[in-house]
């Protein structure tokens, strides 16, 4: 049985105590009368600087509407939000979209890519709605689509990319305006195994350029990336956990024996989506297996 | 077949109520703008015809002199009428007599309000030939009373029970009206000549009591005073079927030569009646055209629209096993019963604003709500017929598309964007034209949405050119073909007298002479005018010139175009009975008689006819005199041996002509403007997930809403672009047709003012701009999150 211990560091060593999101009791339920479900009941949660939290549960458990409360795309019936110091849960619908062109970026398990925008120009939106100039937005989304190693397809639609490729680009526009919290719904979800490794990669370089994450998932492989994992049930978390004696080494070799799993299928440098199949077939299925069982015993899984 | 209706019924009371509301809105306006143009263009020619079936109207009227009470003659004259060849039966003869009708206000001492009248003898109304058709009141019962023809009793707010009095030799003469009635002997009050009025022969006696013998010319002897040189005898006939009017009139004249004062037809009344009618008649026809366009394209747009919003419906329906043919049946049961109620609705609202749009109803009487049973039998077929089309073809585009797509709710192709939505990705300002990227992701619908603001631009111009026009003719007479403000009927006063009073009084500006003879050529008769006198008229020239040398002629628009003639061609005419070879000079405008009027020398007439004398004399004022203070001057000179008009202005009309064009090019841009929003509402919806993605961000609602807006302008801007052109050449075009067929030649249409133009394009891109914020209002103010789980 993992024990619960509050972290102090996050693997990169950044000091954590400064709380960037901070929910108490927060509640939200939808319908009306008999017909009313509550999806959040009472969740506090705190999140500090620098740390990628995971939330993880069932379907219907809640996950994805804290994520909305939390970034402002929703309001509650109670509690409260405080992205940094500012109250959130009670501001405009204005208030917040400005809140949140400033300091959220949002990944979604659908992409949610503009359809008849380009990959450059989905990724300069963030920035222009934040009122970025042109030529700074297209200088900026070069080079966020060059760490997601999508640089040649800056011109192409959306339409014409992999589900890895999009959500690759979907990152790039989230991190794009280095907001103070990146938040993804399901970010996996529609993918497939090498495009999901492929987005964690990209998540855990993020994070460990000090961005601070919120992730949901249902992906307990996906989870155990993160620095803490809360688990939520029908609307309340039942449990945080942080990997016990996972301090900074026992965290590096989970993430090792993780990225030995992707590079022992994937190659190095920015492989494509299309190569997905070569990068599955390198990985055998009993390492993959492996990997998985000691993140389970890890965070004390079991069944669940 | 019980699927088909389970579904439809579904389809009915499925979600976006609102979307239904507007569907039905737009339908019921598309409807209403069709049943008001058909109801409107059947009410004036349609009424008028009716009136003169049920009056038996005189094919021909035809005014004789008054016969010597010792002699024959009328009786005579009426026999011979009754044998000519064509004529099928004659009422007459009747005595009238041209008189002054006072009317005094209630309980004054003055003198009242005076106004030429022409009053006939006819104790009984039921006559063969063109029996008066009563309306108000009842008929003459003694000598003591008088029956006013309708629109003079309109006008001149005279109503059963009232006293009037007409003029006499002996002063004037107390009548109480009875009965107010239909009689088309000429057109209406004021418009044409005087307020026409009924007596019996006793009550005729009261005001011109019979004179001793006449001297054998059949003539009242001279010093007899003014009523009785004005009385004469008027004849009815009834002309076969098959027989032209024109030519019995003809040969009329040419037979009974000087006991004829003159002529009437049936068909030259008729076009008066409805000059100003047929203008507004055929705008209105015009607009049935734009309307048509325009409700075509918004049923092919709306009900795109609506299928293309329930897409993953549809396809969940597929996937469930319902067969495409059943679903395309299931939605044309649907649309079309949203048709019946729309058409239903449409031919109500019309039915009940027609009496209000009636331009005839001076003379016919303003109807009732029309409700014609085929009306909307039309407007039903044409609005079923266009969404049955719009149904089909969006229905079998729908079965065509992939059901694993839809219910993935995967982008449909055209959101990915076609060339022209990723055009707008390179326009500056990006994020202000995210809503015309989204419009124009769907360019087929952009298109017919554009399309429909285009066809309201263009109606919206032609109706305010119509509207100038009109307005400027109603207002102007000179504008038509009637260049004067008083006018002289010498009656029996030498043309010399007159002719010094015009010369002597102040505030005459130009005068000219008219003698009014009958011409033939080529089997058509038609209108003569002798042109004499100082000055020739101030007609409004369409081309070449009025005649001033021996031997021109200049033609009226409508006579040129009939008999084929052209500027510069010399033909042989038959004027008063004599060959003459013309050379045709030019062409004028004129509305009398649809154009079919010929003017001449009054030298070249003696040449035919040496006694030929002005009928007419007609004068234009000086600036700073007045109609009515020249009227009065020449009054004073002249005596009552003459009978002075001034020009009267139709004001009534104006409003009519105002209301509908305006009601019409409303219709229209609220079409437009309903369309835009259903368009848009649908576009919006569509494109809800893609709002909350720009609203998750950081797009405020603000921007949100000014994105859509923004869209809605550009595509009214494009539209108007397009349109004002497009409009002012389809206005020339279509006045031009017009006027052609009214007699008043090409060219005739006044242009919209630059002011109008202005006001239009501002007008329409706020609307627009309106429409576009209101259509995004609800989905921006909603919560991203719940727009990114759109479905």
């Amino acid at each position: 049985m993992v024990t619960m211990e509050p972290p102090t560091t996050t693997s990169t060593g950044t000091p954590t105590d400064t709380p960037i999101l901070t929910t108490v009791d927060l509640a939200r339920s939808y319908g009306r009368g008999e017909r009313a479900r509550a999806a959040l009941r009472g969740v506090s949660l705190t999140v500090t600087a620098g740390e990628w939290v995971a939330v993880v549960g069932p379907s219907g458990c809640g996950k994805s509407t804290l994520l909305h409360l939390v970034g402002g795309l929703d309001t509650p019936d109670s509690g409260s939000i405080r992205i940094g110091d500012e109250e959130i849960s009670a501001l405009s619908p204005t208030r917040r979209a400005l809140l949140r062109r400033r300091r959220i970026g949002f990944v979604f398990q659908s992409y949610n890519l503009v359809p008849h925008l380009n990959v450059s120009a989905n990724v300069e939106l963030g920035l222009r709605v934040a009122g970025v100039g042109r030529r700074a937005a297209r200088a900026r989304a070069a080079e966020v689509l060059d760490a997601v190693g999508l640089a040649d397809l800056a011109h192409a639609l959306p339409a014409t990319l992999s589900g890895g490729q999009q959500q690759r680009v979907a990152i790039a526009r989230a991190v794009a305006g280095r907001p103070d919290l990146v938040l993804a719904d399901e970010p996996t979800g529609a993918l497939d195994t090498a495009a999901s490794r492929r987005v964690v990669e990209l998540l855990r370089a993020e994070h460990r350029r000090g961005q601070t994450l919120v992730m949901v998932t249902h992906d307990y492989a996906v989870a155990a990336a993160a620095d803490r994992v809360v688990f939520l049930r029908d609307g309340q978390v039942v449990d945080e956990r942080r990997p016990a004696g996972r301090r900074p080494a026992a965290a590096a070799a989970v993430a090792a024996a993780d990225a030995d799993a992707i590079t022992a299928g994937a190659g190095a440098g920015a492989a494509s989506d299309g190569d997905a199949a070569d990068e599955h077939a390198d990985a055998s299925p009993a390492d993959d297996l492996g990997v998985r069982n000691d993140l389970a015993d890890l965070l004390g899984l079991g069944s669940w | 077949m019980r699927t088909v209706f389970m579904l439809a019924l579904a389809g009915l009371r499925g979600r976006g109520r609102v979307s239904l509301a507007v569907t039905v809105g737009i339908l019921t306006l598309s409807a209403v703008g069709l049943s008001t143009g058909l109801a409107v263009s059947d009410q004036g020619g349609g009424a008028v015809d009716r009136l003169a079936a049920r009056t038996n109207v005189a094919d021909v009227v035809v005014w004789a002199k008054a016969p010597a009470t010792s002699g024959g003659g009328s009786d005579d004259l009426g026999a011979a009428l009754a044998g000519m060849s064509g004529v099928r039966g004659v009422t007459g003869p009747l005595r009238n007599l041209d008189t002054t009708l006072v009317i005094r206000g209630s309980g004054s001492g003055g003198q009242g309000d005076e106004y030429s009248g022409q009053v006939t003898a006819l104790d009984d109304p039921n006559v063969t030939v063109n029996h008066p058709l009563l309306v108000g009141g009842r008929w003459l019962r003694g000598p003591d009373e008088v029956v006013l023809e309708r629109s003079a009793a309109e006008d001149l707010g005279v109503h059963p029970g009232d006293r009037v009095a007409l003029r006499g030799p002996g002063g004037d003469v107390t009548f109480t009206v009875a009965g107010t009635a239909n009689e088309l002997t000429d057109c209406g009050f004021p418009q044409c000549d005087e307020a026409r009025m009924f007596v019996s022969a006793a009550g005729l006696a009261r005001v011109a009591p019979p004179t001793p013998a006449a001297d054998d010319s059949g003539e009242a002897s001279p010093g007899q005073g003014a009523a009785i040189s004005t009385a004469g005898v008027t004849y009815w006939l009834d002309v076969a079927d098959g027989v032209s009017s024109e030519a019995v009139a003809g040969a009329v004249v040419r037979t009974f030569g000087d006991r004829v004062r003159g002529t009437n037809t049936w068909p030259d009344t008729r076009g008066d009646l409805l000059n100003v009618s047929q203008i507004f008649g055929k705008l209105v026809s015009a607009f049935g055209a734009f309307l048509l366009v325009a409700v075509a394209v918004i049923v092919a747009g709306s009900m795109t629209s609506r299928m293309v919003a329930r897409r993953r419906e549809m396809a969940l329906l597929g996937a469930v096993g319902v067969l495409p043919a059943q679903l395309t049946a299931a939605l044309l049961v649907e649309h079309l019963s949203l048709g019946v109620v729309a058409a239903l609705l449409g031919w109500l609202v019309a039915g009940a604003l027609a009496p209000s749009l009636d331009l005839g109803a001076a003379v016919t009487g303003r109807q009732g709500p029309h409700w014609a049973a085929t009306d909307l039998l039309v407007v039903g077929a044409i609005l079923l017929l266009l969404l049955a089309l719009a149904t089909v073809v969006g229905a079998v585009r729908a079965g065509r598309a992939s059901i694993v797509d839809a219910l993935r709710d995967a982008p449909a192709t055209a959101r990915r964007g076609g060339p022209l939505a990723r055009l707008t990705a390179l326009v500056p300002g990006r994020l202000g034209f995210l809503g015309v990227g989204r419009l124009a992701a769907r360019p087929g619908r952009a298109t017919l949405t554009g399309l429909t603001m285009l066809v309201a631009v263009i109606g919206a111009v032609v109706a305010g050119g119509f509207m100038v026009t009109v307005t400027e003719a109603l207002e102007r007479p000179s504008f038509t073909g009637d260049p004067w403000q008083v006018l002289v009927s010498r009656g029996d006063v030498a043309p010399a007298t007159v002719e010094t009073a015009l010369r002597q009084t102040p505030g005459v500006a130009g005068w000219w002479s008219e003698t009014e003879r009958r011409g033939s050529y080529d089997n058509q008769t038609f209108r003569v005018r002798a042109l004499g006198g100082q000055a020739l008229p101030g007609y409004s020239v369409g081309a070449g010139r009025l005649p001033a040398g021996p031997g021109e002629v200049a033609v009226g628009y409508g006579l040129l175009d009939e008999l084929g003639l052209r500027v510069g061609q010399t033909a042989t005419v038959e004027i008063a009975g004599v060959a003459r070879p013309v050379h045709v000079v030019g062409w004028y405008r004129t509305g009398e008689d649809t154009g079919r009027v010929f003017a001449m020398r009054l030298a070249d007439l003696r040449a035919i006819d040496p006694a030929a004398a002005p009928d007419q004399y007609r004068m234009t004022v000086s600036s700073g005199s007045s109609p009515d203070a020249v009227k009065s001057a020449l009054a004073d000179r002249l005596g009552d041996g003459v009978e002075l008009k001034t020009q009267s202005v139709e004001v009534s009309g104006r409003a009519v002509i105002e209301a509908v064009t305006t009601l019409i090019a409303g219709v229209l841009v609220l079409i437009a403007l309903a369309n835009m929003l259903h368009a848009l509402l649908a576009s919006n919806r569509e494109s809800a997930r893609d709002i909350g993605i720009v609203g998750a961000l950081g797009c405020t609602p603000r921007q949100l809403v000014s994105q859509s807006a923004l869209a809605a302008t550009a595509l009214a801007a494009l539209a108007t672009a397009v349109g004002l052109p497009l409009g002012l050449l389809a206005f020339r075009v279509q006045s031009d047709v017009v006027a052609r067929d009214i007699g008043l030649g090409p060219g005739f249409g006044l242009m919209p003012s630059a002011g109008f133009l202005v006001a239009l394009v501002a007008a329409t891109l706020t609307l627009a701009a309106a429409t576009g914020a209101a259509a995004a209002r609800g989905l921006a103010h909603r919560p991203p999150g719940e727009l990114l789980r759109w479905e």
